[in-house]
């Protein structure tokens, strides 16, 4: 361009005037800055956004009315989208079902959910929080955690109401009942009658040879103090009122005899010998209870029950002085009171201040645990009667198979035995012939996964075969014994390990040809690992032993007389979701069952889905409480149309013994409303009635990385 | 080198004369009756265009308004959607895939080519409204929010990766690349040059990290996206 302009400027005088000009023109622009309008720039431009918003996986459930919900309802609310709800999901009734109502709150559904006992199951308890706080109290009957407190204190304080006629509080230690002492406790009767606190020689509320050192309010709203036979009333003046709080102290000395004072105050006082007189005994202690109907005392009340709200009861070894009550008196808060009892030294405090999700899962005089034992259903239609019984170390896996639970097994000692080995139209004896078992295992090494023996039990069988297990390299095996011992090993096909602590799951399949040859197969992970080549097809005079029989879970007697035999007869791990069926699985069969990806679906696929089982064995009950009381209480959950504890199609059975109150399922992602129902297992106590059962719930949902989560540890069934 | 040099100092003569003759030019007047003749005519200079269109699942904007004489600044700010997808159900580790598309609407091309800024991301909160129970709920973590959206972005005309910068294809989400990340490395050339009627497709991956947690639901992270297409 330039080049161009010399050669017109060089050839014409008037050109380069006139591109002279333009040129100096270009040059004001620039100085100016108007370079864009000479310079000719266009563009165009879209100004945009891009917005990225995420999902809210949120649950809600309902009980009784009240919502629960896994997140406050707030912006920037969402934290661990974990709530603890007051409801429980148990009626108290025991044998009474309860509803709850499941609600997806967020923009994402679930895409799993489930309900377990979110802890370990006990009694509610009175903690005794004296620095021995040995003596721990349990409530029993119509006694409710959570009542307000005294109207002095302005923490908020709470007490525990007691309904007049059947709730008390027992408490576990005997002790020697002191000569010197001092009873104490804030209550606000809601009747002029009944027992605030005392001592009897029995653990129970029933008669007892001994019963004094009683605080009890009479007809006339007055406080009585029994000691030995001796009975203390307060003055007509201090009568109390009902809806009232009052701080009532007893004392009683050796030398000064006994007082009694209401709100720091004494109100009445005596001296007499008998006053001073000690009842020796070893009792117990009873909150809201004890023995004064038809005792020797006067101004008897007509119910040995409270009614009425008691918080903050303790039992010193000393006779407070009444600088010491009142000092008590003028605390203005729960927590300041509660550090000056704890400073008087008292025997027992129990300040009934929680709200019944303290635990106690101990030992109970005269409660013994359920010896009923787990029971292991067979959930087979056909006809389903093979139940299992569990013997020695059996546990709970909650992590089991296709979203179930398992059993664990601990290798030396636990199995569990079927039910039936006579012959009747499922369970042909001779054993079976043309058949296929089939179980998920995880392990972490070598034994028995179930078998076949002529004996009822783990002694040594003359018979045995129909054998699967893990031999020593993390095989699976499966062997039978057609004259002559056979088995089929994946090692046949693959060098895997599969005692690698997951779950797998292996089918054997037994197919006669003829009389005297047949076909076994063996299949892990849905995958044919044995049997596809020569050698195993079998010969001999049945394809398996001809013997009656029953089946072993977690045992079998494989361990002896077989090359590739389990290290162990025993099952060290978990197993899950057995069954037996009367045909023999084909290998599509065997993938759809490895396919099943929920306990409902392969609950429907091996009774009838895929294939009729003759037992089915899921192996998802829970485990038996450790705590005795806990193990007289099961429950059913109904989701629906179904069953998920235990699984089944349709609806829920009659409580079963062995749906003890631990344990967890999968809920279908729809979110049903969930029918928990009840039922006493076994012969309660005598001991153990009236105890309040409890364990935490949860309900969970979770949707790819988010989750929500509802607790429940307010409630218990009443035993 | 000597002859460039006699021209320059040439030019600037000239142009001192040149403004001169203007000058006289402007002050004589003939005095003089002359004959003449007319030939009446016209001549027509008609610029060219340079327009740019976007679009998204919500639909196609334009950087000037479609009418006689709208042209001014040529920059759309206007334009509805979302170019990181509409999903409103994101999880962690579950990708959103959204498609945009920039075509060169006007009559000349475009030499130097085509890019995309991206601004700063804040996050803001977006519950849920349709619940019955928690119309209300979001998550906390608003400050961490938009550190936990990865982002991948494709060029298919081009079939590289843009963000990151990559010869071929986008890596998997992660968070090396978020919308933090990008704000960080912007802008990115989708095309250094661009004719008259072509376009260039992005494909935008976005997924919530799985270092995400339940604080980072009902949330909002957005970010300014400015293509301009330049002469």
């Amino acid at each position: 361009m330039r080049r161009m302009r010399r050669r017109l400027a060089r050839g014409n005088p008037l050109v380069s005037l006139l591109l002279g000009s333009f040129s100096l023109l270009g040059v004001i622009a620039l100085l100016s800055g108007s370079l864009t309008v000479y310079g000719g720039q266009f563009s165009g431009q879209i100004a945009g956004s891009g917005t990225f918003r995420s999902g809210t996986q949120l649950l809600s459930d309902t009980i009784g009315g009240t919502n629960c919900l896994s997140s406050p309802n707030s912006n920037a609310g969402i934290a661990s989208n974990h709530a603890t709800c007051t409801t429980y999901p148990l009626s108290t009734a025991v044998g009474s079902a309860s509803t709850t109502t499941l609600g997806s709150q967020g923009s994402v559904a679930p895409t799993s959910a489930s309900v377990a006992t979110g802890g370990t199951c006990g009694v509610q308890q009175f903690a005794d929080t004296s620095a021995t706080g040995s003596n721990t109290g349990l409530p029993l009957g119509g006694a409710t955690f959570g009542a307000t407190g005294p109207s002095s204190f302005t923490d908020s304080p709470r007490s525990v109401a007691f309904d007049g006629s059947t709730g008390w509080g027992e408490t576990l230690s005997s002790l020697v009942m002191p000569a010197n002492y001092t009873l104490m406790a804030w209550i606000k009767p809601s009747a002029l009658n009944g027992v605030i606190l005392g001592a009897t020689s029995t653990q129970s509320n029933v008669a007892a040879a001994n019963n004094d050192r009683m605080l009890w309010i009479d007809a006339a709203g007055r406080l009585d103090f029994g000691n030995d036979v001796t009975t203390l009333r307060t003055t007509a003046a201090s009568a109390l009122t009902s809806g009232t709080w009052y701080f009532v102290v007893a004392t009683k000395s050796t030398t000064t005899g006994m007082t009694t004072y209401i709100n720091g105050v004494a109100k009445n006082s005596v001296a007499s010998a008998g006053a001073k007189a000690t009842l020796n005994y070893n009792g117990f202690w009873h909150l809201g209870w004890g023995g004064a109907v038809g005792s020797a005392f006067s101004n008897l009340p007509t119910t040995d029950y409270f009614a009425g709200d008691i918080a903050d009861a303790a039992v010193f070894p000393t006779a407070l002085t009444a600088a010491a009550v009142t000092g008590l008196y003028g605390q203005t808060t729960q927590a300041a009171f509660s550090a000056q009892v704890v400073a008087d030294a008292p025997t027992s405090y129990w300040a009934l201040q929680d709200t019944g999700t303290s635990l106690y899962s101990g030992a109970i005089a005269n409660v013994a645990a359920n010896g009923g034992g787990t029971n292991f259903r067979d959930s087979s239609n056909n006809p389903g009667t093979n139940a299992g019984t569990g013997a020695g170390g059996l546990g709970v896996d909650l992590s089991g198979p296709i979203g179930d639970t398992a059993t664990t097994m601990n290798g030396t000692t636990g199995w569990i035995q079927t039910a039936v080995g006579t012959p009747t139209a499922f369970y042909a004896s001779p054993g079976p012939q043309s058949f296929s078992i089939a179980a998920w295992f995880k392990a972490t090494t070598s034994g028995s996964i179930m078998g076949f023996t002529n004996l009822q039990s783990n002694a040594a069988p003359g018979t045995w075969d129909r054998h699967m297990w893990l031999d020593a390299a993390g095989h699976v095996a499966f062997g039978v014994y057609p004259n002559a011992v056979f088995e089929v090993n994946s090692s046949a096909t693959t060098g895997t390990n599969y005692a690698d602590g997951n779950w797998h799951f292996a089918v054997a399949t037994v197919a006669p040809v003829s009389a005297t040859v047949g076909t076994v197969l063996l299949y892990v992970d849905g995958s044919l690992v044995a049997g596809s080549v020569g050698n195993e097809t079998i010969t001999g005079s049945d394809p398996a032993q001809v013997y009656g029989g029953w089946w072993h879970l977690g045992w079998s007697n494989a361990n002896n007389g077989w090359t590739d035999g389990p290290t162990s007869g025993y099952w060290g791990g978990s197993l899950g979701q057995i069954a037996v069926f009367p045909s023999v699985l084909s290998a599509a069969n065997v993938a759809s069952l490895h396919g099943a990806s929920s306990a409902l679906a392969y609950l429907s696929a091996v009774t009838g889905g895929v294939a009729t089982s003759n037992a089915y064995w899921p192996l998802d009950e829970g485990a038996q409480p450790a705590s005795p009381a806990c193990t007289y209480i099961a429950v059913t959950i109904q989701a629906g149309s179904a069953c998920i504890y235990p699984i089944a199609t349709g609806a829920c059975p009659s409580v079963p013994s062995s749906n003890w109150l631990s344990m967890s399922s999968s809920i279908p992602t729809a979110l049903p409303a969930l029918k928990f129902t009840t039922a006493v297992s076994g012969a309660v106590p005598a001991a153990a009635v009236g105890l309040h059962v409890s364990v935490p719930w949860t309900v969970t949902g979770g949707a790819s990385g988010f989750s929500s989560q509802l607790s429940h540890n307010s409630g218990y069934v009443l035993l | 080198m000597d002859s460039d040099r006699r021209t320059r100092k040439g030019g600037v003569i000239a142009a001192l004369i040149g403004v001169a003759v203007l000058g006289l030019t402007a002050s004589i007047t003939l005095g003089v009756t002359t004959f003449s003749a007319q030939v009446g005519g016209t001549g027509t200079f008609q610029t060219g265009t340079l327009l740019l269109s976007k679009t998204n699942s919500t639909g196609t904007c334009l950087s000037s308004s479609n009418s006689a004489g709208s042209i001014t600044t040529n920059i759309n700010a206007a334009c509805s959607g979302s170019d990181l997808g509409s999903g409103t159900t994101n999880v962690p580790q579950v990708s959103q895939v959204s498609t945009v598309t920039l075509t060169n609407q006007g009559s000349i091309n475009s030499a130097t080519g085509l890019t995309l800024t991206t601004g700063a991301c804040a996050a803001a909160a977006a519950p849920y409204g349709a619940s019955a129970l928690n119309p209300l709920s979001s998550g906390s973590d608003t400050a961490g929010f938009c550190g936990k959206v990865d982002v991948t972005i494709f060029n298919t005309t081009t079939a590289k990766c843009v963000y990151p910068v990559t010869a071929g294809a986008c890596p998997a989400p992660s968070s090396a690349n978020t919308l933090v990340t990008m704000a960080s490395a912007s802008p990115f050339t989708l095309a250094s040059t661009l004719a008259s009627g072509a376009n260039v497709g992005l494909t935008i991956t976005t997924q919530l990290d799985a270092t995400a947690t339940n604080a980072d639901q009902g949330l909002a992270a957005n970010a300014s996206m400015t293509y301009t297409l330049g002469q």
